[in-house]
């Protein structure tokens, strides 16, 4: 029997040799594109190179140190988080919501379907801009709404006030990926078995009991997928935030990366801004382990 | 009387459902509807439906932002980026759904991290790479790029996909004499169609409109976004010509969603399932 064959387990490298074109490709692009990039980060983080210079020192932990008292930072770093927030529990509670209601049969939920998950296709800029007009303080939609119901006191210019630019453009993501949130819960509804809501239905339950004791436990594998892939979009969120603010004002809105775009591209402190780069790294890559076997380990098997 | 009661609770949550989502569609009505006015039209109704719609604006946008060249560039980007990320992910996604072992695994692992990196972390490293391979402000920085950041996904919705294809396909592939490349080609390939239509919705249409990758290593290149970035930058406060602009961004990718919709339910499906 010849050894080297795929569907037996075998020695790693004999496997390597007769599979080599299969592995090749991908290991040098991904491998010089993104895991060299990645390693080298940790390299850049503990240097003071200015993004010019041929020549730069290694200066250990100097930049984490200087880190710690930038307030700069620190203040991007507690947005970040709010951004996380608010994103994660609305698109979540919004599209666990909606999958519900597209399970249901409905005339209009095609119709529904595809407004809500139509945004998921636009860039960037597309979001930005139309919500940058929605909240601008002059024909801005949402203080027409609050003229129109007596609120005009409330209105003021949401992307200009410290205190609301944050929420006001998590909610513009909200808006944004809240349908691709919905189809994927809607698949994790539809996963579950009718017979259980039948058998519970000749048990006598009502609808609530059902949604708490089948559709809620067995949903818990879709609940993961969902927060967990939200929280770390969330944790990154950039290119948004740069369009309709650029971190302002007045570094009110500014997340990590748009702060490590900021201090590399406009004030040259290439070395500085890769330390960030590290502690995102560090926070996304142990919050989201953390969250996801919490959340795993309350999923049922059936 | 019970079967009208239910009738009514049933036309009042159709009616409910279709105010949500008409509350929903307000932005993309803003975008469509103010594209299409003029500069005094859009100070005295900047929100309602245009009273003398002028498409002249769309044509404008469409020749000062320069869309003819970046649609093209685009296009080819999205189109050279996407061919080679499923010949690339699927051949790796085979021996890794066929063969069990360390470096396997290990692969697996590295795929799996790639999910949680930040793009803040590998920003500047890429930045210098790309500097010293001398591809800055080249589209060949950018394919290596949208390669790497769309592999993770793509291998894994392409194995999950291929360990359900039956290995007795294989086996009786060897006997025939095919090498493992041939068999994968000839044999295993074909039968990926439908996650490969799945994968190109969902890597084709990110990498169109990526807007951060084009702006951090290719600013100079005319993709779509720098496009528009440009282009409403010199308008500044013209809101109709923003929206001009925007409008011939959005066209492109609402097309290609009516028609694929499905790929992309399919598409976020496979992703949900537990990797």
């Amino acid at each position: 029997m010849n050894n080297s064959s795929l569907g037996t387990i075998n020695k790693s490298s004999s496997i390597l040799k007769d599979n080599i074109l299969f592995y090749l490709p991908v290991l040098v692009i991904y491998g010089l594109f993104f895991i060299f990039p990645v390693l080298s980060a940790f390299y850049y983080s503990m240097t003071d190179w200015n993004g010019l210079a041929k020549e730069f020192n290694f200066i250990g932990l100097n930049n984490f140190i200087k880190l710690i008292k930038d307030d700069t930072a620190k203040q991007a770093m507690i947005n970040t988080f709010k951004y996380t927030t608010i994103f994660t529990i609305c698109v979540n509670i919004f599209g666990a919501a909606m999958a519900l209601i597209f399970d249901k049969k409905m005339y209009s939920r095609n119709l529904a379907k595809s407004v809500f998950f139509l945004p998921n296709v636009f860039n960037a800029l597309i979001i930005g801009y139309v919500w940058s007009y929605i909240y601008s303080p002059i024909g801005g939609i949402v203080n027409y709404f609050l003229e129109l119901i007596g609120l005009e006191n409330l209105s003021k210019a949401w992307l200009g006030d410290m205190k609301t630019v944050v929420p006001a453009i998590a909610l513009a993501i909200v808006w944004q990926y809240t349908g691709a949130h919905a189809i994927m819960y809607l698949a994790g509804l539809q996963s579950i078995p009718e017979e259980l809501y039948e058998a519970s239905y000749i048990d006598g339950a009502s609808q609530l009991q059902q949604f708490k004791n089948i559709t809620f436990p067995l949903l818990a594998p879709a609940i993961t997928i969902n927060c967990v892939w939200s929280f770390i979009g969330g944790l990154k969120i950039f290119d948004v935030i740069y369009v309709m603010t650029n971190g302002g004002p007045a570094d009110s809105s500014q997340s990590i990366t748009t702060i490590v775009y900021n201090y590399a591209f406009t004030s040259n402190r290439f070395g500085y801004a890769t330390s960030l780069g590290v502690v995102l790294f560090i926070i996304v890559s142990l919050l989201s382990t953390t969250m996801t076997s919490f959340l795993r380990r309350r999923e049922v098997e059936l | 009387m019970k079967t009208n009661s239910i009738s009514i609770k049933k036309l009042l949550s159709e009616i409910a459902l279709l105010l949500l989502t008409a509350i929903w569609s307000i932005p993309i009505f803003i975008t469509l509807f103010n594209g299409v006015k003029d500069s005094s039209e859009i100070m005295t109704n900047p929100n309602g439906i245009p009273q003398k719609p002028v498409f002249g604006n769309l044509i404008t946008a469409f020749i000062k932002g320069e869309y003819a060249e970046s649609f093209v560039t685009s296009i080819l980007l999205a189109f050279v980026s996407t061919v080679m990320i499923i010949i690339i992910c699927s051949s790796v996604a085979y021996p890794l759904a066929r063969i069990k072992s360390r470096f396997n695994n290990v692969l697996y692992m590295f795929f799996l991290a790639g999910i949680m990196v930040p793009s803040g972390l590998t920003m500047i490293p890429l930045y210098k790479l790309l500097g010293i391979l001398k591809i800055i402000n080249t589209p060949v920085a950018l394919i290596p790029i949208y390669i790497s950041i769309h592999t993770p996904f793509v291998v894994f919705i392409f194995s999950g996909f291929m360990k359900t294809i039956p290995i007795q396909l294989d086996e009786s592939a060897k006997i025939d004499g095919c090498t493992p490349y041939y068999t994968y080609w000839k044999v295993i390939f074909p039968l990926l169609k439908p996650v490969t239509a799945t994968a190109v919705i969902m890597v084709s249409v990110p990498i169109f409109n990526d807007f951060m990758n084009p702006l951090l290593y290719a600013s100079k290149l005319k993709t779509v976004t720098l496009s528009l970035y440009s282009f409403s930058s010199s308008y500044y406060t013209d809101w109709n010509m923003i929206f001009a602009g925007v409008t011939l961004t959005v066209i492109p990718p609402l097309i290609i969603f009516f028609i694929f919709q499905k790929q992309f339910e399919k598409g976020l499906v496979a992703g949900a399932v537990k990797g």
